[in-house]
């Protein structure tokens, strides 16, 4: 199997702005000088400084640091709830594409059934049943984006089965099995692929208002939770700017260095967006 | 008098491994009420010949050189809007796979008019009752000028395409391998479609396709294409006598004459990103002479109104 | 010897309705793509289903194969009857039918290389125990579809391959399993016209040297005149005349194959022969017409033609026709 990516120069910069946060979440110790669960009193909404680049929150926690150590969490929540919903989504899809009839109906049935639940209200009604910890989080956001995959998956599978070679694969006996793995899979992975990335941008969006509305995991640092807080500690009273705009603009570029991936590797993989 | 008048024409495309010499210097006119036909294997630049008559070249592609004189004018010199009169007004093309080019959620009658609405000033009602006489005259009962294309077979669309090429009244038509997908009854009939068009309309036509007997059946002249050159331009009546057009002659089955199938032509077409100093044909000539690999032999007349760009010929007739 | 014999083979698509019309009719719509035929093709010969787009050829000779699956009739290979065995019975049979197709752009996997894709059939049954093994076998099946030195195509993918290129790996890789019968429809029409007469021309040589039955599916019938020994001409899902080729092409009886053979463009011009030109497009297999099914386009129509169906009976030796008009002038 062959994947041939060729990234534009917005994929190019979006995947630098990527690896760059990627090596913050693995080494986040090399970058900081404070622990960022230090608690200090005594310099609590102090403006950034020298010591404090961005400055510090209502307890006294070096702000700079809180942004570091909060993008492992981001790009967890982004890469495993992904990597679920893309699971899930392209065998579900897969299935009923490729079988007519009653599964097909079924799985799909069930798939329109996802895409019409609103996922905010959802969401937040299943982390407060399960449990405020980045697990359950990161399990429902997976849950919750399959659906748009399994669309993506079969409609991508439904032309694919149309081809002769399909057909020619049953002339030699293969079985659905292998037709579906080794025939249709390896062609609906690109599109798959570009698909996730983008998906990464979404699930990161919602674990932010998940945790923004005060049901995020309080033992784990984020950049949600970072918003939570500064909204509880009525920081814009204080006119503390450094704290509520550093985790609001990480989110941003986060999201948008995602899509632009996402959108390079769409145009890369399909030639009719290519350049024209 | 001529309608339309190639000069030593070069198109290039832009390629990441340097200029693909789509057409490398051809020279040919068509009369008016003339219908030529131009063969060729894939990849020969019969297309692309066609295309940039109309400028419609893709953006990769440009003329680098020579002059489509038009009823005297130089097309090449000619901009972009000067261009959109003369497309679909006097120049009209049917595309390969055209019947795949109408839009679904359009009438026919819409889409027949639409270019009388843009190339002159008739009123909705008249460029309609335009249409449906264009619409009769490729066969088709004029109560579908309101249907839908999803109503029709692909022969009627083929018809149909023609119908709003022809609705302009144009000097000259370019069909692009105007029955290539179609069936054998289908073909059958577009072809006798065309035929009557030309005589009943005086229409000039360029026909662009694979396959000789098309051209047999339709026109008058035929010219055989070859890497962007051309080999052999000759009457139809003529029997051809390039080692190519022969070859190429040879691969038809002719139910008329002897049931054998011909090995075909083999090698494979030539490169035309750096093509060889010599004959284009050379490499896959049995007949090749010493002089063919050196120099590129030009086209001439062999006998009246009958060219021929082969070494061969020229020796053997001098 | 009989390779393959089909009897009264029929094969209905029931048709999709719309959920209102399923509510007030209980009539079940179908499709009559192949609407009772039988012959037998003899070991070793090129047999040509030749017709227009939609009468039925295609699905026909994939029913032939089970590829898809017959309303009824009978279909016997070897004098095996393909139909009533079971599916793990027929896995054994499934090797030695094979097809190949008429897009040499969708019949190859654009995600598998050359060798790969030929691999895969051996491997699944069981020729070869891995990939590697098959090199020999792999390198001397390309060396038969000329696509030499063999391995220089083994890394290759369908994109960098021309189309008579991919036919050619297309063929390589249904011969691999050494079959006997092989469906082929439409193998050259998408080629080029001098590739298309230098596949056609291997083909002809591995029927020779493999010992192959050929089932031969075409619109054209210069080629089907060219290649086949006998030939069926098919019209809405029946076969209208059959017999010895060139007896069929320089003797036509059926309406139908004197307007097919007379519309053949031939590259010599010069003698206008007179064309028959059918009007209108054929009728769709939802609604076959009453009687003959040929009548409303026939230009030789007669009253009986559109009460009666006529069956198909011999005309000489090997040669069947179904018109009515023939028993007529017969009888007197």
């Amino acid at each position: 199997m062959k994947f041939r990516i060729r990234l534009n120069i917005k994929g190019i910069i979006g995947l630098t702005i990527i690896l760059v946060e990627v090596f913050f979440a693995c080494f986040p110790s090399l970058i900081v000088f404070h622990n960022p669960h230090e608690m200090n009193y005594s310099a609590i909404f102090l403006g950034p400084s020298r010591e404090h680049l961005l400055g510090t929150d209502e307890v006294g926690r070096d702000i700079f640091s809180l942004l570091i150590f909060g993008t492992r969490a981001s790009l967890m929540v982004g890469f495993i709830a992904v990597g679920i919903s893309t699971t899930v989504g392209s065998i579900v899809g897969l299935l009923s594409g490729y079988y007519k009839g009653i599964i097909s109906e079924v799985l799909m049935r069930f798939t329109d059934l996802f895409l019409a639940i609103p996922r905010l209200p959802l969401m937040l009604v299943l982390v407060a049943l399960v449990g405020q910890s980045i697990w359950n989080i990161i399990i429902v956001i997976g849950l919750l984006l399959w659906s748009q995959v399994a669309r993506i998956v079969r409609s991508q599978t439904l032309s694919i089965r149309e081809k002769s070679f399909i057909e020619r694969g049953k002339a030699f006996g293969y079985s659905d099995f292998r037709i579906i793995i080794f025939h249709i899979l390896p062609n609906v992975l690109p599109l798959v692929f570009a698909n996730a990335i983008l998906l990464m941008g979404s699930a990161i969006y919602y674990e932010v208002t998940v945790s923004f509305l005060g049901l995020g995991d309080p033992t784990h640092i984020s950049w949600g939770m970072s918003l939570h807080y500064a909204f509880e500690s009525s920081a814009i009273l204080y006119r503390a700017y450094w704290y509520i705009i550093p985790p609001g603009v990480a989110i941003v570029i986060t999201v948008l260095a995602f899509t632009l991936i996402g959108n390079a590797l769409d145009e890369s993989f399909n030639p009719k967006l290519r350049e024209r | 008098m001529n309608i339309i008048n190639i000069r030593d024409l070069k198109v290039f495309y832009r390629t990441h491994k340097g200029k693909l010499r789509a057409i490398d210097g051809v020279k040919f006119s068509l009369n008016k009420g003339e219908s030529v036909g131009m063969v060729g294997e894939s990849g020969c630049g019969k297309t692309t010949l066609a295309l940039s008559i109309l400028k419609l070249l893709p953006p990769r592609g440009y003329i680098e050189d020579g002059n489509i004189f038009y009823k005297g004018e130089d097309l090449v010199q000619k901009s972009e809007r000067e261009m959109r009169k003369i497309r679909g007004n006097e120049i009209s093309i049917v595309f390969q796979g055209a019947m795949n080019s109408l839009n679904p959620v359009k009438t026919i009658g819409e889409q027949i008019s639409e270019g009388l609405l843009l190339h002159t000033n008739m009123s909705k009602v008249e460029a309609f009752d335009k249409a449906k006489e264009s619409l009769i005259s490729v066969g088709i009962s004029p109560d579908k000028l309101i249907e839908y294309p999803h109503e029709f077979s692909g022969g009627m669309k083929q018809r149909v395409m023609i119908a709003s090429a022809l609705v302009c009244d144009p000097q000259l038509l370019i069909a692009d391998e105007p029955v290539t997908a179609l069936d054998v009854m289908v073909q059958a009939q577009i072809l006798e479609l065309l035929n009557r068009l030309k005589q009943e309309k005086k229409l000039s036509l360029l026909l662009i396709t694979h396959d000789l007997s098309v051209v047999a059946e339709t026109c008058d002249k035929i010219v055989v294409v070859y890497g962007g050159k051309i080999l052999e331009y000759a009457n139809i009546e003529d029997s051809l006598l390039h080692p190519y057009s022969k070859e190429l002659f040879r691969s038809f089955p002719n139910i008329n004459g002897p049931r054998i199938l011909s090995k075909g032509i083999l090698g494979t077409p030539p490169n035309l990103i750096n093509p060889s100093r010599g004959c284009r044909f050379e490499p896959r000539c049995n007949q090749s002479l010493k002089i063919c690999v050196k120099e590129e032999p030009r086209l001439i007349e062999v006998c009246d109104q009958h060219f021929v760009a082969c070494h061969r010929l020229k020796t053997s007739g001098a | 010897m009989v390779k393959i014999e089909i009897k009264n083979l029929k094969v209905w698509f029931p048709v999709r309705t719309s959920f209102l019309k399923s509510l007030y009719s209980k009539k079940h719509q179908y499709s009559h793509a192949v609407d009772g035929v039988s012959f037998k093709i003899k070991e070793e010969e090129i047999f040509c289903l030749a017709g227009e787009s939609g009468c039925g050829k295609t699905t026909l000779a994939k029913a032939m194969i089970r590829l898809i699956k017959p309303t009824s009739g009978t279909v016997r290979y070897s004098g095996v009857d393909l139909l009533s065995i079971g599916k793990n019975e027929f896995r054994s049979y499934r090797r030695k039918l094979q097809i190949i197709y008429q897009d040499p752009y969708s019949s190859l996997n654009p995600k598998k290389n050359v060798f790969n894709t030929i691999a895969e059939p051996l491997k699944v049954h069981n020729f070869i125990k891995n990939f590697s093994e098959g090199k020999d076998i792999i390198t001397q099946i390309l060396e038969e579809v000329e696509l030499t030195p063999a391995e220089s195509f083994f890394g290759k993918y369908p994109h960098e391959l021309s189309g008579g290129q991919r036919q050619r790996v297309s063929i390589a890789s249904s011969l691999v399993l050494n079959p006997d019968f092989i469906v082929a429809d439409e193998p050259v029409s998408m080629l080029d016209s001098s590739v298309r007469t230098e596949v056609l021309y291997m083909m002809l040589r591995l029927k020779k040297k493999r010992k192959l039955t050929y089932l031969f599916i075409t619109h054209d019938l210069s080629l089907a005149w060219l290649i086949s020994d006998r030939i069926a001409i098919m019209y809405l899902g029946k076969i209208v005349e059959m017999g010895p080729t060139d007896e069929v092409v320089s003797n036509p009886q059926h309406p139908y194959t004197k307007a097919l053979i007379s519309v053949i463009p031939r590259p010599t011009s010069g003698v206008k022969h007179k064309k028959i030109i059918l009007k209108g497009n054929p009728p769709d297999s939802m609604n076959i017409p009453a009687g003959c099914r040929f009548h409303p386009r026939c230009f030789e129509a007669k009253d009986i033609c559109k009460r009666a169906e006529p069956s198909i009976v011999k005309f000489n030796k090997n040669h069947y026709v179904a018109c009515h008009l023939l028993s007529q002038k017969r009888k007197p």
